[in-house]
């Protein structure tokens, strides 16, 4: 296990941000925390970390107790933050270098990295520039490319495509993904259900400080919401009419205000026995976006 | 990696070291910007001060004006660079640039990120020091040649003023909270801190004040050291400033892990 919570509890006068929860991230696996804002998920990073002290219960970070050798957990790990933390007093270039120095990497070591990096994170072009001349996609690959220079053992990332366009998140995804298969541990946290589906293995979902679910993104798909989910959309005036006709038989439901979602096991089939017009109903895959509104709900968090 | 480099690595001074040298990076991708600053304003000053204003004002304690005038120029020089560094410049990379926050993902600690600040702005007060120097000896302004040492004293000067500056920028919530430092403590020091005028025409009262602050013991160091006029009080002088910087420096580091480590 590279990194294991027992009990762990973070709470700031008096808020609850994370209430006991446990958990244990294996050697080369991408582990995604999933939820809301304000469920734990950067609380929780900010103390695996070392940058939050815990109020309670234990963590072990590399074989490092939290609470003792942070300097040696700090080194083993690469932090992509949420807010955009590169510096803008230094190029591109100089970004790296000074991050390599902060780890104390031979500066030979260093300068060769950084080539490689800004290659590999097509920066190439951007070496001299000033942060401020960066695309969003640019900075974040920077900021990635940053947490790497060290060659942690584990990858953390908050939130790492958040404001991206879809081409800049494709790229983060992409280069993800191959640092997974070169084996390196992924913890990060999202609320992005695409991109936890499609990046982690494992992933929790935490709501309020708490653990809701643990698991394959496939498993806790096809446990919490079956294998296809439909949408009828209804007027106000039917809406109870069909609700009470889908309780009837059985199936899992949720009323999304102007439309139904069914969740199903099996096919179509008992939606056919109803009379609503083709033209409203819209079928698809069930996925994780599902499971995480039917566990977590619809109300807005943090208003 | 060997012993004794992991030893070394693993102190306050060379975690201090690596963000030392992230400033002066940072500094010298920008140093066109304020380099002209720097040798103009000490220029402007000597001229109108000592020459300007001197030229009404009999001679101090047997020299001229202008030879008066100087060391204090010296030293509140590297008060000023230090103090606007730690003050000012710290809190916008902490809370405008997120340069501590990054900082806090590597080895680096709170204590090592404070070290390495004052260690900057100590020689941003050196810098600004040399070139008040440089000015002063164009200007035949300089008497002995133990005025090289004042060049140390300015750093050491610094670093004390950049210490007490952290206390302020890791306690302050905004960043009009930094001005009061100025209005409060910066300047009435200068005014009586023994730059433009002798202490002992002053009432008994505001002497005694004056020497208890840090900026005086500093002023009558460099003066020592650039007329040559040696004292045994020099040595008191310098432990007065090393006191007030450690002290400082220790409160700053508390301050700061407090801030930051939440």
């Amino acid at each position: 296990m590279v990194i294991q919570a027992r009990n762990l509890t973070k709470r700031y006068r008096g808020l609850l941000a994370v209430n006991s929860i446990s958990f244990a991230i294996r050697q080369g696996e991408c582990f995604g925390f999933l939820g809301p804002n304000g469920a734990g998920k950067t609380s929780t990073i900010r103390m695996i970390t070392c940058t939050s002290p815990l109020s309670d219960g234990e963590l072990w970070v590399d074989g490092h107790d939290v609470r003792k050798n942070q300097k040696a957990i700090k080194s083993v790990l690469g932090v992509v933050s949420q807010a955009d933390s590169l510096d803008p007093g230094l190029n591109v270039t100089q970004n790296l270098l000074s991050y390599g120095r902060y780890f104390n990497l031979p500066s030979q070591v260093a300068r060769r990295r950084v080539g490689e990096a800004l290659d590999l994170f097509h920066l190439g072009d951007k070496a001299d520039q000033g942060i401020e001349k960066l695309s969003g996609g640019m900075r974040r690959r920077l900021l990635i490319a940053r947490a790497l220079l060290h060659h942690p053992r584990v990858l953390v990332l908050d939130e790492p495509t958040s404001g991206l366009d879809p081409q800049s998140r494709l790229l983060v995804w992409e280069k993800l993904s191959h640092l997974k298969d070169q084996g390196i541990t992924i913890l990060l946290t999202t609320h992005y259900m695409e991109e936890a589906s499609y990046l982690c293995d494992r992933l929790l979902v935490l709501d309020a400080g708490e653990i809701l679910v643990e698991g394959k993104p496939e498993d806790l798909v096809q446990q919490h919401v079956g294998s296809q989910v439909t949408e009828v959309r209804v007027s106000r005036e039917e809406k109870g009419r069909i609700m009470a006709s889908l309780a009837g038989v059985g199936v899992n439901l949720e009323d999304r205000g102007d439309s139904i979602v069914v969740y199903q096991k099996e096919g179509l089939g008992v939606l056919d026995d109803l009379d609503l017009g083709h033209n409203r109903l819209t079928s698809r895959p069930a996925n994780l976006e599902d499971v995480f509104l039917r566990l977590t709900g619809r109300g807005l968090r943090g208003e | 990696m060997t012993p004794v480099l992991g030893a070394i690595q693993g102190t306050v001074l060379w975690g201090g070291f690596r963000v030392w040298q992230r400033n002066r990076d940072a500094f010298l991708r920008s140093w066109r910007g304020e380099v002209g600053g720097l040798a103009v304003e000490p220029f402007v000053m000597l001229v109108a001060l000592g020459f300007g204003l001197g030229s009404y004002v009999q001679d101090v304690d047997g020299v001229s004006y202008a030879r008066y005038l100087t060391p204090g120029i010296v030293a509140s020089y590297a008060m000023w660079h230090s103090t606007f560094d730690s003050t000012f410049g710290a809190y916008l990379r902490m809370e405008t640039h997120h340069v501590y926050e990054a900082m806090l993902f590597t080895p680096l600690a709170p204590e090592d990120i404070v070290m390495g600040e004052v260690l900057w702005s100590a020689t941003r007060g050196a810098l600004s020091s040399a070139f008040v120097l440089l000015v002063a000896a164009i200007f035949g302004l300089i008497e002995s040649p133990l005025a090289v040492l004042a060049l140390p004293a300015a750093f050491l000067i610094g670093l004390m003023f950049a210490a007490i500056a952290m206390i302020l920028t890791s306690t302050a919530t905004t960043i009009g909270a930094l001005t009061n430092f100025y209005t409060l403590f910066i300047l009435p020091m200068f005014w009586v801190g023994g730059v433009f005028f002798p202490l002992d025409r002053l009432p008994e009262v505001v002497q005694r004040a004056s020497w208890a602050l840090p900026l005086a013991p500093a002023v009558a160091l460099v003066r020592g050291l650039m007329t040559g006029d040696l004292t045994w009080w020099m040595l008191a002088w310098t432990g007065e400033l090393m006191a007030f910087g450690l002290v400082s420096l220790y409160a700053a580091c508390y301050f700061m892990r407090r801030r930051l480590i939440q």
